[in-house]
């Protein structure tokens, strides 16, 4: 099986096939990505449409010596913040009524942390979050795509798991209570 | 302690990823592959050769589009003026003696009137010459260029 790198190679050279290929296999963790960034499902749907044709269309600047998926994901992000309705973190910015991540997530008891994250997280510092967890990319690239630095990462990536662990240790607390109450 | 309740957060966010299930339409994944052909297209087309012009090619068609509109002025405007014959009175008024009141000391004024027909036309020639060259310039560059 064709790495993504290779495959890109290919599309390069003018394979639609390879191509075809890199979509078929980023389209689904690219849409889990965007739907955490954006406000909404058409605006999630627009910044993905419009990665994969700013891929297609700059595919010559792609260099091999990074990942595929690094590459990808900087377009995302840049795509992600020019939607009219992008989540850059600001709590004065409208979230629509039905969370766009929320409403692919399965029901369970606890509440899942991404969607914590997604209220408490910044814009940048959700996506490195989601980079280096979700997508398990190095640090290293987890900085190139986001354009910063591996010192900002570093630091972004613990605060952030600070303030999820926080939310954790509230959760628990609020649950040990609840039990407590369901007792007496 | 903090290390460990990091790591217990790396592991939930882990887990939790596995349960967002976004699925990309068949509606959306038909957009996507419009567009890409769409881009594909434009790909196609030789854009970037046409931006990426040498300077001297810019500069020679500009050259020869300005030769060009000064020849066509010159020419409209001596198509509309009326053409000059000059008559019996003016061959006799190109020899002015001045006044009295002109002279200046012994020296008689004799001033005769400009003909600008002939530099006119010398310029022309010359602004012909330019642009020949011009367009021989251009179409060797151009030889050589594809």
């Amino acid at each position: 099986m064709a790495t993504d790198e290779q495959l890109a190679e290919a599309a390069k050279r003018g394979s639609a096939a390879a191509f075809d290929e890199l979509v078929e296999r980023y389209q689904g963790r690219l849409l889990r990505f965007l739907l955490g960034r954006c406000n909404n499902r058409a605006d999630a749907e627009d910044a993905i449409q419009d990665t994969f044709v700013n891929a297609y269309r700059y595919l010559q600047s792609y260099d091999p010596r990074w990942r595929f998926s690094t590459w990808l994901y900087r377009i995302a992000i840049r795509n992600a913040a020019r939607q009219p309705h992008s989540s850059t973190g600001d709590a004065a910015e409208p979230i629509d009524a039905v969370d766009p991540l929320a409403s692919c997530i399965e029901q369970s008891e606890r509440q899942n942390l991404w969607l914590v994250a997604r209220e408490q997280i910044s814009g940048d510092a959700y996506s490195a979050l989601w980079l280096r967890y979700a997508e398990d990319l190095p640090l290293a690239d987890v900085a190139r795509a986001l354009d910063r630095s591996l010192a900002w990462t570093k630091v972004s990536l613990m605060r952030s798991r600070r303030r999820l662990a926080a939310a954790l240790r509230q959760e628990t607390a609020a649950g040990e209570r609840g039990e407590m109450y369901g007792k007496v | 302690m903090a290390r460990y309740e990091d790591t217990g957060v790396e592991e939930r966010l882990r887990a939790d990823v596995r349960q967002v299930n976004a699925v990309v339409s068949a509606e959306l994944r038909s957009r996507i592959d419009a567009s890409i052909r769409a881009a594909g297209k434009m790909r196609s087309l030789p854009a970037d050769r046409e931006v990426r012009l040498p300077g001297w090619w810019v500069s020679g068609l500009t050259g020869l589009a300005a030769a060009a509109l000064i020849i066509f002025l010159i020419n409209t405007n001596r198509e509309n003026a009326a053409p000059v014959v000059p008559d019996a009175g003016d061959a006799i008024a190109t020899t002015i003696t001045p006044e009295t009141g002109e002279r200046l000391g012994s020296f008689p004024l004799n001033v005769r009137t400009a003909d600008l027909t002939s530099p006119l036309e010398e310029e022309l020639i010359h602004l012909q010459e330019d642009l020949e060259k011009v367009r021989e310039r251009v179409e060797r560059d151009l030889r050589s260029t594809l």
